[in-house]
């Protein structure tokens, strides 16, 4: 896989993303994280990222195993520390934050 | 919260005091468990419905929704569906399509189609999606492209879903694979029955006129007792070869659905008596004794009495093959309740004591080619095709076929039951046939005969001059317009007895030429006897489809019956 060097603030390899997010199938809200997290990806971790998106009522045992309240989730497995976002994903300054993405930091 | 913080401290300039916090958090600690407690119930199940606050009104979402059954359908149906974004995402796909492409569902949503489409389909794709986003649907025959890089042909079909927030597709594909699978196993069959159509024609034609010259001669009575009783022989044994032909073909039809029975009011013991008949030569050859004891009561059916003759000739034939010389065999018949009160069963059962059947091959001895054991079949000969005829046969009346053996060399029993007709539905009998057909009297009508393979058309032209009828004979589609025309003015034809193969086109385009340009009737002679070949002569105009070899007897039946 070709990774791409994202401006970060060391400048070296940056870090691959594990991203899983759970949806309910095509409902108004799952539909509308699911683009925005694409585009988020496309624009913020271009080629280092790998994202799952999960069906709560056709995998309900991962949802179970990832302690899933609501829909969307979603879910940094890697790197640690494991972080969620309950929502839409709309905000995307606020998914970089909740995702420790954010330059600030 | 922070504003219940931020709205207890107000009022106070400084810090708070010590009792302050402490109620701020007793109360927070209250709202804390409140909420832990309000997830637990949701985690649980314990909640159906969530008030949702959205711009101007909060709205109800039930959360066991009515939907689930539909979802469950989708989520559990043969086709794959998948919900696309115009771009291409997808946002959900069902299990079914999942596997199709061989890729994790999770690894599926939230990719884009285009992923999972072949190269070659990806243009069909973008412009079903294009025609989708504007709200038409689309069709059309795309390949997929599954994770290990296999190619699935697929029938794709997008719809428009309409949602709030833009448009979205609904795909539904279906998985070819089978099908296509399935046409191929289906040509691949029409050609083994195309070729088991063609084979029995080519093993047919040459029987033809050695069958029709060697029946004729059969009963010419200027010939010596002993030449005509060797000629029944040379008969018996073109005719056995015949039926073995015969069986090939039933087979076929057999195992595609395709045997078609005439049933008509017929009598079970004129049916026995005939088959008995015409193998007492048999019997006779092997020295067996034969015991009947045929029921005397109502013996009425509706049945295919063709058929059923053949089911009883080929049981009196096993019996004969399988029991040794000077053995014994008892054809008996009874009438006897049903287990369905006021109908009855018409019992035959046929015993001989020969070499009997072992208790495990029993179980196989109606499948097809099965003759017990392989000693058996180079030993006694045969396809092993009959008892699976004759079952199917028996079945198809609504009757059963069983046999019962005590064990090797203690012979068999065959038992065939079937369903007997009530008494009032009495019908009159038609008339049987001539078993010897005598020469016509004046009027002499005249036959245009059309077969190309020269022995066949002179041994059947002699055979129809000996039977009084004038014979005209052609070669080919030419040679059969010409003789219409010259008839035409001069003498008339009276029927066309027509072969269907000619070397200058067909017999089925000719009888349509001579039926509309001319006004004639006409008989086919046909190697091919499936039912489609016999619909076929209908539909051109021929009246009677006769499927070769043709016995001098079924030839003279059908022109009695057509020139009346």
């Amino acid at each position: 896989m070709v990774r791409q060097a994202n401006g970060g603030p060391t400048g070296k390899e940056p870090e691959h993303y594990e991203l899983r997010l759970y949806v309910t199938g095509a409902t108004p809200a799952s539909g509308r994280a699911i683009a925005n997290l694409k585009a988020f990806c496309e624009e913020h971790l271009r080629d280092h990222y790998d994202l799952e998106v999960v069906d709560i009522y056709q995998q309900p045992q991962m949802a179970e195993e990832d302690r899933i309240l609501a829909t969307p989730t979603l879910i940094k497995r890697l790197p640690l520390p494991l972080r969620r976002v309950v929502g839409d994903l709309s905000d995307s300054d606020n998914v970089l934050l909740r995702l420790d993405l954010s330059p600030g930091r | 919260m922070t504003e219940s913080l931020s709205r207890g401290a107000t009022g106070d300039p400084g810090r708070p005091s010590h009792d302050d916090l402490l109620a701020e958090m007793e109360t927070l600690g209250a709202r804390l468990e409140e909420a832990e407690d309000t997830l637990r119930a949701l985690r649980q199940g314990e909640v159906d419905a969530l008030v949702v606050l959205e711009k101007h009104s909060e709205k109800v979402y039930t959360l066991k929704s009515a939907d689930r059954p539909y979802r469950l359908m989708i989520e559990e149906m043969g086709q794959g569906t998948v919900t696309l974004l115009p771009d291409g995402t997808v946002l959900y796909c069902n299990r079914c399509f999942a596997s199709m492409v061989e890729t994790p569902l999770e690894n599926v949503l939230g990719a884009s189609i285009y992923d999972f489409a072949a190269p070659a389909s990806r243009e069909l794709f973008a412009s079903l999606l294009r025609a989708g986003e504007e709200g038409e649907p689309g069709k059309g025959e795309a390949q997929l492209l599954s994770a290990t890089g296999g190619l699935i042909p697929a029938y794709v079909s997008v719809t428009a879903l309409p949602r709030e927030e833009g448009p979205a597709l609904f795909a539904v594909v279906t998985d070819l694979t089978w099908r296509k699978a399935a046409a191929a196993a289906e040509a691949a069959n029409q050609a083994k029955d195309q070729f088991l159509a063609t084979l029995s024609h080519e093993l047919r034609t040459p029987l033809t006129p050695v069958l029709a010259m060697v029946s004729g001669l059969e009963t010419d009575e200027r010939l010596p007792d002993d030449v005509r009783s060797r000629l029944a022989m040379m008969r018996r044994n073109l005719e056995l070869e015949a039926r073995l032909i015969d069986d090939m073909l039933d087979l076929t039809r057999i195992a595609r659905g395709k045997l078609e029975l005439k049933r008509q009011a017929a009598d079970l013991r004129q049916i026995l008596e005939h088959a008995l008949d015409t193998m007492g030569p048999d019997f006779l050859g092997k020295r067996l004794q034969v015991v009947t004891a045929l029921a005397t009561a109502d013996c009425r059916l509706a049945g295919d009495a063709p058929r059923l003759t053949q089911v009883f000739w080929n049981l009196f034939h096993n019996a004969a093959k399988f029991t040794p010389e000077g053995g014994a065999l008892t054809v008996s018949s009874r009438r006897e309740p049903a287990a369905a009160p006021g109908t009855d069963w018409l019992v035959v059962e046929i015993s001989d004591t020969g070499i009997g059947i072992e208790e495990d091959t029993m179980v196989h001895i109606f499948d097809a080619f099965d003759q017990g054991s392989p000693g058996t079949t180079s030993r006694f000969g045969g396809l092993g095709l009959g008892l699976a005829i004759c079952k199917t046969i028996v079945e198809m009346h609504g009757g059963s076929l069983d046999v019962f053996s005590a064990g090797r060399n203690r012979g068999s029993t065959f038992t065939v039951r079937l369903p007997a007709t009530e008494p009032p539905a009495a019908t009159p009998k038609e008339a049987v046939p001539n078993q010897h057909p005598e020469p016509r009297a004046a009027g002499s009508p005249h036959i245009l005969l059309i077969e190309d393979h020269v022995d066949t058309a002179e041994a059947m032209a002699e055979l129809l001059r000996g039977l009084g009828y004038e014979i005209t004979v052609a070669g080919s589609v030419s040679a059969a317009l010409a003789a219409a025309e010259s008839c035409q003015s001069g003498q008339r034809i009276d029927l066309v007895v027509s072969d269907l193969g000619l070397p200058d086109g067909n017999g089925l385009d000719l009888m349509r030429v001579l039926a509309t340009r001319h006004g004639l009737r006409g008989i086919a002679l046909s190697g091919y006897g499936m039912e489609m070949d016999i619909q076929h002569s209908r539909e051109a105009g021929f009246e009677r489809h006769l499927t070769k070899p043709v016995s001098l007897q079924a030839l003279q039946t059908a022109l009695q019956a057509v020139l009346g």
